[in-house]
């Protein structure tokens, strides 16, 4: 650890109002060991997800936004990839505060938790669902596993919730086989799995980037009212601005395994703090504006071969000396932070000069 | 990028030389140790097979009337005075007189010192180099039998050695033939697909659901009995190749379905390129990899169907032997019991495919360079 | 004006066949490409949008003749005539080849991993028996130039350089014969949000100084009109309207531009949005439905759409559009359009003690 993140203020937000933290995640880190050294694939994040909002996280390829829910959900992949520290603190039945991180990956606590309480849906339908179980069968077995319910009611319910996410015909495709049905169809199969056991926290790990931009449509929608009835939370984890800007209230931006900006969704948009958001803002074409993008310069660098300091900094334009330190979250206005040392004290003090 | 940017880049043009897609292999094999040992160990063994007659002390057929069923000859290394430089007791033999069994026993008074590259019987190595050194032996008249001897008194360390160059060659040359035959095969019917496919898919099949054993034993059989044995010798890689191309077949035009869709075999398409420079120039470059891999893995399948085949006595013929006739010697309960070393042949099969099978596992690793 | 067309493609049509059982008959077939036709100029971007199945990619495909077309012409301009390569053989395709190029999806799939940079990008150039060895790899050095990358590094090998820098070595190979028209066939949507306007931007300046035509297929909405003057919208094989870029996104005529316009996810938290969600999913293109291909989805669908397929019109200027109720129809075009970006609270400004300029690439 460097000298600056001692410097870091208070991981706890400045609270605003009061609010109910449904998932607490305090300097959590998920290493991977590779045959060409280890990788920080998520290297000390905190945030909060509120009941009821949802939560956006984004970034490009490798920085960390998928290893972070499969942290949450404990499905990393051992001995490879382990999760070093931190805590994952869920707000359980009856105010129950558990912390996730502590729990055996494949204990009775985990897998309750898991399908009960959280549900996920990933960004491939097809090769999550069993392709030689009936839709119907992996849904029932689902809600089997954590309800006490007979097989006929779970069907029962099976139905209502194929029904629910928009299938034409529940009655009969509940019999259908995975492959029988088109992308966005499994993507809804998948939501109704998800939602099966009314999970009041929701990851959606890219749900729509497999899919075409009509599709996309619907499944947005179909989250967003899903939301409403079943109030629960989402985080939802994309690389695609548009949909953020269209489902969240809130929204984490992840460079290389770190937070680099946190804010409300008009926040991010319409003032974003980081070079990187901005400079992610500046690279998505908008139609009508005929304006030539500005690029961020340069690649993401490998994961094995981190800059020093800010992971950001050899491709920021605003790189200064104090950059090669690592940039503790500093707090520009009530709802936002950001990990850049333009808004620490020195460098605001001499702005203001 | 301005002039002078590119002015030194220029300059040191041919120095930035990346890693090729083999060095990667060849990186991701040698962290691969148990293949890495396998690899120089079969090194070792092919190469002791080789020149089977000059690291064998006596020549395959030499019969030594007096020690029938001798087991193996401990060397000492350890005498009266203390440490010695090794060397082996004479035998003397006796006669149980309850159970009519001939075993040897040590003359302790006899010591015969271990030499290494002796003279001994004339031998011709590969038909070329006619020699009469041999690696090791022991003074005249003191005998050596590492693995003991067979009923006819023969040393079953020297049969084995030759019996080894039979089989393990045969695995080896039926694997490369089959390999020519199934890429050439497998890339066309990959390649140009429709009729060529449809043809060489069905052969393949028709081929594949004839039951092996029965068809060898068949072919086999059908060998006329006044060959030669050098002559059933290729007779018998000729039979194991065309039977063993098929799996080879299916791999490479597996393999060559996936590349035929590559972009950059498109691209070279776009680029007016025709067939053969595709196939040449990115498919079989790009298969080469997984054909080794494969290659590798049908190895000591060669040698288990060869071994199998002479053991049932259809395989190669005598004075020629092969580690599965020389099993034969090991088939009944008796000689388990009282002669084991008469299974050294199978330990050396057992060693081998376990060691092409460990190879061709780390092959397998490193022919995908880039997963982690 | 005809004599600015470098490439006329009428009546193009592709239908993959089916088959079935041992013998591998033909059962029936998927209509891929169904009569598309469209014209792209010199010097200017055709957009070719359309979801996943539409025929997009197969049309590029057969244009450079990846795919040989099952029926109709596609007229390519040598010695300033257009003349039909359909029936252009291997030798006289190599004409073509060297004036018409093509940049892939993929950037891991584009570049045979054995290949050095040079091998790669010298590939066209060595198939056409262009130059000695020591002129091939001073055009490579000037290629990789050219688009941005390090000239000294065309030793290396493809897993050595990242998807962005990947696909700028597509662009080098594709640009090896001096082509006048590049099939782009998605090529920024396997890349990183950020590391895609470098893509975009480095096309975009290639094309002015190279005064080359694309022919640029993408199912991004927004990249395809950041990108291109004109846009072919195609659906189940066919093509359903062709318009300016600006016009179809402003004010499209069929219904199934509206429908995607009004999918497209903004990125902008306040933007209003008017979406009519289409339902249902698109039907198999071995069995498409009868009269128009769109009307099982579509909500302004009448009697008249299931008897007849209606043909691909000009409706006022220059654009065609198939639907029978074109001129009727009032349809809403992209919603979140904006005319300025909004501009954020300008940064500290502490570049005294800055200790780089600009960033290293």
């Amino acid at each position: 650890m460097t000298a600056a993140s001692g410097r870091s203020v208070s991981t706890t937000r400045p609270m605003t109002e009061q609010r109910e933290t449904l998932l607490r995640v305090r300097d959590l880190k998920t290493h991977f060991r590779t045959e060409q050294g280890a990788i920080r694939a998520v290297d000390g994040i905190d945030f909060d997800i509120e009941r009821g909002e949802t939560f956006g996280i984004v970034g490009e390829s490798g920085c960390g936004k998928s290893v972070t829910a499969y942290s949450i959900m404990q499905l990393i992949e051992r001995p490879k990839g382990e999760l070093v520290s931190g805590s994952i603190e869920y707000l359980g039945e009856g105010g129950r505060r558990i912390d996730i991180a502590a729990l055996d990956p494949n204990g009775a606590d985990m897998r309750n938790l898991r399908g009960n309480e959280i549900g996920m849906i990933f960004q491939e339908p097809m090769t999550s669902l069993n392709p030689i179980y009936s839709i119907g069968n992996q849904i029932i077995e689902a809600i089997v596993l954590h309800q006490r319910v007979s097989k006929i009611e779970a069907r029962k319910r099976a139905i209502e919730l194929l029904d629910r996410v928009g299938l034409s015909d529940p009655a009969s495709q509940i019999d259908d086989y995975p492959h029988q049905l088109s992308g966005g169809m499994r993507q809804r199969v998948m939501i109704a799995m998800a939602l099966s056991c009314n999970p009041r926290l929701l990851i959606a790990d890219e749900p729509t980037t497999a899919l075409d931009v009509t599709v996309e449509a619907q499944i947005l929608d179909l989250m967003r009212d899903l939301q409403a009835e079943f109030e629960m939370s989402i985080m939802l984890i994309t690389h695609n601005l548009g949909v953020i800007a269209e489902m969240c209230d809130r929204v984490m931006v992840m460079y290389l395994g770190k937070v680099i900006e946190e804010g409300s969704v008009t926040d991010i948009f319409y003032n974003p703090r980081h070079p990187y958001t901005r400079g992610l803002l500046a690279s998505i074409p908008h139609i009508g504006l005929s304006a030539r993008l500005t690029p961020i310069e340069g690649a993401v660098p490998m994961m094995q071969d981190l800059p020093p300091g800010c992971h950001f900094a050899p491709r920021c334009p605003h790189a200064m000396a104090m950059c090669e330190d690592d940039p503790p979250m500093f707090y520009p206005s009530e709802s936002q932070r950001a990990s850049c040392w333009l808004y620490s004290d020195e460098a605001t003090k001499q702005h203001a000069q | 990028m301005s002039e002078a940017e590119r002015k030194p880049a220029k300059l040191s043009k041919g120095r930035q030389k990346g890693l090729s897609q083999w060095d990667l292999m060849f990186i991701k094999f040698r962290r691969h140790r148990l293949a890495m040992a396998s690899g120089l160990f079969l090194i070792f063994v092919y190469i002791v097979i080789l020149f089977a007659e000059f690291f064998s002390p006596y020549p395959t057929n030499e019969k030594f009337g007096k020690f029938v069923h001798s087991p193996p000859t401990p060397i000492q290394f350890w005498d009266e005075n203390g440490l010695s430089r090794p060397f082996v007791y004479g035998y003397k033999q006796e006669l149980d007189m309850e159970t009519f069994q001939r075993t040897y026993v040590a003359d302790t008074e006899q010591k015969h010192y271990l030499n290494f590259f002796t003279r001994g019987s004339e031998y011709s190595l590969l038909g070329i180099v006619t020699s009469d050194i041999h690696f090791f032996g022991v003074d005249e008249p003191g005998l050596i039998f590492l693995f003991g001897t067979d009923r006819f008194g023969q040393d079953v360390f020297s049969r084995v050695l030759t019996g080894a160059q039979v089989t393990l060659t045969a695995g080896m040359l039926s694997v490369a033939i089959s390999v020519v035959l199934g890429a050439v095969l497998g890339t066309l019917s990959g390649y140009y697909g429709g009729v060529v496919d449809l043809i060489v898919q069905r052969v393949i099949e028709f081929l594949s659901s004839i039951p092996r054993i029965p068809l060898w034993m068949t072919l086999a059989a059908v060998m006329p009995t006044d060959w030669s044995s050098v002559r059933i010798y290729f007779g018998i890689i000729t039979i194991l190749a065309f039977l063993g191309w098929m799996g080879m077949a299916r791999e490479v035009r597996g393999k060559v379905l996936i590349l035929r869709s590559m972009d950059y075999v498109m691209a070279a398409k776009a680029g007016g390129a025709s067939s053969a420079y595709n196939i040449f120039k990115h498919m079989l470059p790009n298969a080469l990899s997984h054909i080794i891999v494969v290659a590798t893995l049908a190895v000591p399948v060669m040698i288990i169907v060869e071994t199998s085949l002479s053991f049932l006595g259809f395989g190669i013929q005598p004075p020629m032997t092969s580690l599965g006739a020389l099993l034969r010697e090991a088939q009944n309960v008796q000689s388990v019991v009282n002669f084991p070393w008469l299974f050294s042949p199978a330990i050396v099969i057992i060693v081998t495919t376990l060691a092409f099978n460990f190879l061709g596992d780390g092959l397998r690793d490193a022919a995908d360079p880039y997963s982690q | 004006m005809p004599s600015e067309t470098v490439l006329q493609v009428d009546g193009l049509k592709k239908y993959f066949p089916i088959r079935k059982g041992i013998l591998k008959r033909t059962v029936g077939w998927i209509r891929a490409v169904d009569d598309v036709s469209f014209a792209v100029t010199e010097g200017q971007t055709l957009g070719l949008v359309g979801e996943s199945g539409c025929g997009k990619t197969t049309t590029g495909r057969c244009i450079v003749r990846l795919y040989e077309p099952t029926a109709g012409s596609i007229r390519f301009r040598l010695d300033d005539q257009l003349e039909d390569i359909v029936p252009f053989n291997h030798a006289e395709m190599k004409r073509v080849r060297q004036k018409m190029q093509i940049i892939f999806q993929d950037p891991f799939s584009s570049l045979d991993p054995r290949m050095t940079v040079h091998d790669i990008v010298a590939e066209p150039l060595r198939i056409n028996r262009i130059g000695t060895r020591a002129q091939q790899s001073d055009r490579v050095a000037e290629l990789l130039d050219l688009v941005g990358l390090n000239a000294a590094q065309m030793s290396r090998y493809p897993h050595e350089f990242s998807g962005g820098q990947r696909q700028r070595i597509g662009i080098a190979r594709a640009l090896a014969l001096n082509p006048e028209v590049i099939v782009c066939d998605e090529p920024v949507s396997a890349l990183d949000v950020s590391v895609q306007a470098q893509v975009l931007n480095l096309l975009m300046e290639l094309q002015e100084r190279l005064k080359l035509a694309y022919l640029f297929i993408a199912h991004d909405l927004s990249v395809v009109e950041y990108i291109s003057k004109r846009v072919v919208v195609m659906y189940l094989g066919k093509i359903v309207e062709i318009a300016d870029a600006q016009d179809l996104y402003q004010s499209p005529r069929h219904p199934y531009t509206e429908a995607l316009l009004g999918a497209i996810p903004i990125p902008d938290p306040l933007a209003k949005r008017t979406r009519k969600p289409l339902t249902g999913t698109v039907p198999s293109a071995a069995n498409p439905p009868s009269g128009c291909n769109f009307r099982t989805r579509c909500s302004y669908a009448q009697e008249l759409c299931a008897r007849e397929d209606p043909p691909l019109t000009q409706v006022g200027g220059d654009r065609s559009v198939a639907c029978h109720f074109a001129d009727e129809l009032e349809l809403t075009g992209f919603a979140g359009g904006r005319s300025s970006l909004p501009v954020p609270a300008a940064l500290p400004n502490v570049n005294g003690d800055s200790a780089r300029e600009g960033a290293s690439s």
